[in-house]
């Protein structure tokens, strides 16, 4: 123990002047504190957008890059830095509402004419003023999307009958036992526990939306009541439908599904959308094919956004960042990287250079007119009908009467955009109040925990009571009796010690 | 880390005792004084925050709601007792594998014994994720994961905490005075006899101190039934680790902490943990 102690000591010390070095630096270049999702921006990103800061500026300007693992963590280390930490953060929309109600961030001031104002496409900006707004406030005056997406299936091509994958239900299927997983996070799962729970209600709503007797403002509109239903009835109709599902599926996971399910250990995945690509294209590499679908009673819609702290020091430059994320060309580069789907949609002329994986030579510089020619020369797309080709309509994202024709359905294009049609479907999830929080949280201890008979539990615990006390007893009788002394050496010392 | 608590606190004592008469500036507990920071920012400091958050509400009003919560549920108390029995069976596990393989080792006379103890010890030296992921890569090729969750949970512990439990055994072992095995042969004990009345009882604080560090950890190891159990298999340090993330609430985190940590209290005193008679631990240190 000591050691270990004399090893932390000699490590912080080792660490000390590196931790130091950039304050003394720091009066003469400015420092941006950013804190990102683990492995969610392109490579070089940063590094051009510190060239061209140390440009306007005149003065070095230096990215300081942390990243976390889920919103939870971002949001206590800001509660518990209590002041300033980061200059821009990148929480999802329920986290945003929540740090925004808590007066945790800072109502955001873009410039006029930027590139936000430019390039991000409308639907995104609609979704942020209009869709999540909780009164005093909307998601658009705190955030700016950086990446968005759907959740899913995934699901291997040779193994699982497509037909069965347009239902949530499949996942209770027999047939399926043992080769699913969904996620071990209860906000995302819950979804998956409601399509189960209220599927009449759901299956009803699809087909007067199909027959066209619901709008799609309208039926969106009560997706979202059902899917953000945490009423204690229908709590329990979810914790019971997720503690059947516990039985049938592989297991619960955030991180290994994409992994498994490219390495063929299971069929099904719950997944996001950026996983998705993620999984199909490494499951390419072993020659296996994987497919993305969004289950046709509903899903769940997220969105990613770059905030503002309410203790951030650097404010224009926090700015500056945020328009540059905006750049269509930094957004297709940081999609090539990182598999999500960038908020932006505008045209703006752009390049990018390839580079040789194995000699790091430029292999190639591609030029694109903007987001939309970047999409069809990456996936192949017609933007012509052509024989063979399915017609995708993208108009609510990139602009009214724009549709390409893809001859490849339900792959990495289909996980990156879905079409129309799919975000009708899709609903955001709410941010929810403590005592809902409390009461889902709840549900999803007792989802993932195993519950004992109470006369089990008591007989246990009065056995180990019991042992414990025998125990106990016996050493406190040693303590007593033995003070006469056997003679045995060290004895007393024991007795010093026990005091 | 209760023990050297108690060491550093029992120290200073008989330091200044000892130094009466050397009038110096400098005395060797001086030596502790990092330590005893250390000790205070890390461990002390967060321990009084924990009892802070336990005994708190949300708005930071004293309350026993989070135990009465916790003990009224019965998911909780089972996913409690499914931990110390995972952990109860990895130790007793454990102590099987591991004894005869000390005990062998500690036999061996040749000068190449490092060899095989480096051989039991160097996975320590490996990250444990990247051992987690190769072995259960290996479950899944054998057909186990996703299957037998229970038993592959089990297969992970044992894989991870082995070393921790040879180890002491080994050290407590090898520093065993042999005269006393040959004076029981003498006797006319035979090898059984010899290794119930004379090896067994001398190795107890071995055992006991390797059953501690590998009981203690098992009940919070929530990476291991993560990888190899998929989530399924409750346990109690996952619970904590859901309150103070998804779930937002730190008081009951504090409060399932702060049980945990009575557990780990009485386990030590029933096993004698605190005792100055296990030295085999610091040894295997």
């Amino acid at each position: 123990m000591k050691k270990i102690a004399l090893f932390v000591v000699a490590a912080l010390v080792a660490v000390l002047p590196l931790a130091a070095a950039p304050a003394s630096a720091a009066e003469e270049t400015l420092v941006l504190r950013v804190a990102n999702w683990e492995d969610y921006i392109g490579e070089g990103i940063l590094e051009d957008f510190e060239t061209a800061m140390a440009e306007k500026y005149g003065k070095p300007v230096h990215v300081e890059y942390s990243t976390f693992g889920t919103n939870e963590v971002l949001y206590n280390d800001l509660k518990i830095a209590g002041g300033y930490l980061y200059d821009v953060v990148c929480p999802s929309d329920y986290m945003i509402e929540k740090m925004a109600k808590e007066n945790m961030l800072q109502p955001l001031a873009l410039d006029a004419g930027g590139n936000y104002e430019l390039y991000m496409s409308d639907y995104i900006k609609d979704v942020f003023a209009n869709k999540i707004d909780w009164g005093t406030a909307s998601l658009a005056d705190y955030g700016v999307c950086y990446m968005w997406g759907t959740m899913g299936y995934v699901f291997n091509g040779a193994k699982v009958d497509a037909g069965d994958m347009k239902d949530w239900t499949s996942l209770w299927d027999e047939k399926y036992k043992g080769r699913s997983t969904i996620k071990d996070s209860v906000r995302d799962s819950y979804f998956v526990g409601i399509a189960y729970a209220k599927e009449e209600e759901l299956l009803d709503l699809k087909a007067q939306y199909d027959a066209g007797t619901l709008s799609p403002e309208d039926y969106n509109a009560a997706l979202t009541e059902i899917f953000n239903d945490t009423s204690v009835d229908t709590v329990n109709a979810v914790e019971k439908a997720l503690s059947a599902l516990k039985a049938n599926i592989f297991g619960f996971e955030v991180d290994s599904g994409k992994n498994d399910i490219a390495a063929g250990t299971i069929d099904i995945n719950f997944a996001w959308s950026g996983d998705a690509v993620y999984a199909m294209d490494e499951a390419e590499a072993l020659g296996v094919t994987l497919y993305y679908t969004v289950p046709e009673t509903g899903s769940n819609i997220w969105f990613d956004g770059w905030c503002i702290p309410k203790d951030a020091e650097q404010v224009e430059l926090a700015n500056d960042f945020i328009d540059f994320m905006c750049d269509p060309e930094i957004a297709a580069r940081n999609m090539e990287y990182i598999g999500y789907t960038s908020g932006v949609a505008g045209d703006k002329a752009f390049s990018i250079d390839y580079y040789d994986e194995d000699t790091g030579a430029l292999a190639e510089t591609v030029e694109y007119e903007g987001i939309f020619d970047w999409m069809v020369q990456t996936y192949g797309l017609e933007t012509e009908p052509t024989d063979g080709y399915t017609a995708v309509d993208l108009g609510y994202f990139i602009g009214e009467g724009k549709t390409v024709y893809t001859d490849v359905v339900g792959r990495q294009f289909s996980a990156q955009y879905p079409d129309t049609k799919t975000t009708e479907r899709c609903v955001v999830m709410n941010y929810f109040d403590d005592e809902a929080n409390e009461r889902i949280n709840t549900m999803w201890e007792n989802v993932k925990g195993v519950a004992f008979p109470t006369w089990a539990i008591v007989l246990i615990v009065v056995g180990v009571v019991l042992i414990v006390g025998v125990i106990l007893l016996i050493r406190f009788k040693d303590k007593i009796f033995k003070s006469g002394g056997k003679g045995k050496k060290g004895v007393k010392v024991v007795e010093k010690e026990d005091v | 880390m209760a023990v050297s608590a108690k060491k550093i606190a029992a120290e200073p004592v008989l330091e200044e005792k000892k130094s009466c008469g050397l009038k110096g500036v400098f005395r060797r507990s001086f030596l502790g004084i990092p330590y005893a920071l250390f000790l205070a920012m890390f461990v002390i400091f967060p321990l009084l925050l924990i009892v802070f958050y336990a005994f708190t509400d949300k708005n930071g009003a004293f309350t026993f709601g989070n135990f009465i919560a916790f003990f009224s549920s019965g998911t909780n108390i089972s996913n409690l007792l499914i931990s110390v029995g995972i952990a109860f069976i990895t130790t007793a596990v454990c102590l099987l594998i591991a004894y005869p393989v000390a005990y062998i080792l500690s036999r061996f006379k040749s000068a190449r014994t490092y060899i095989f103890v480096l051989l039991f010890v160097a996975p320590m030296w490996i990250n444990f994720v990247l051992r987690a992921y190769a072995l259960r890569e290996i479950l899944n090729l054998l057909g186990l994961l996703g299957k037998t969750n229970f038993l592959n949970v089990i297969i992970g512990m044992v894989y991870d905490f082995l070393p921790f439990m040879i180890l002491p055994l080994y050290t407590t072992l090898i520093k065993m005075d042999k005269s006393l095995e040959e004076a029981s042969a003498d006797l006319g004990g035979n090898g059984a006899v010899t290794f119930f009345k004379v090896t067994l009882p001398l190795s107890v604080p071995g055992i006991i101190s390797g059953a501690m560090m590998v009981f203690l950890p098992c009940m919070s190891c929530y990476v291991i039934t993560d990888t190899f159990g998929n989530s399924k298999i409750p346990l109690i340090g996952k619970l904590i680790e859901t309150m103070f993330g998804t779930a937002s609430d730190w008081n009951m985190g504090s409060a399932i902490a702060l049980i945990m940590l009575v557990i780990m209290f009485v386990t030590m005193l029933c096993t004698g943990g605190f005792k100055n008679e296990t030295t085999a631990r610091g040894n295997a240190l």
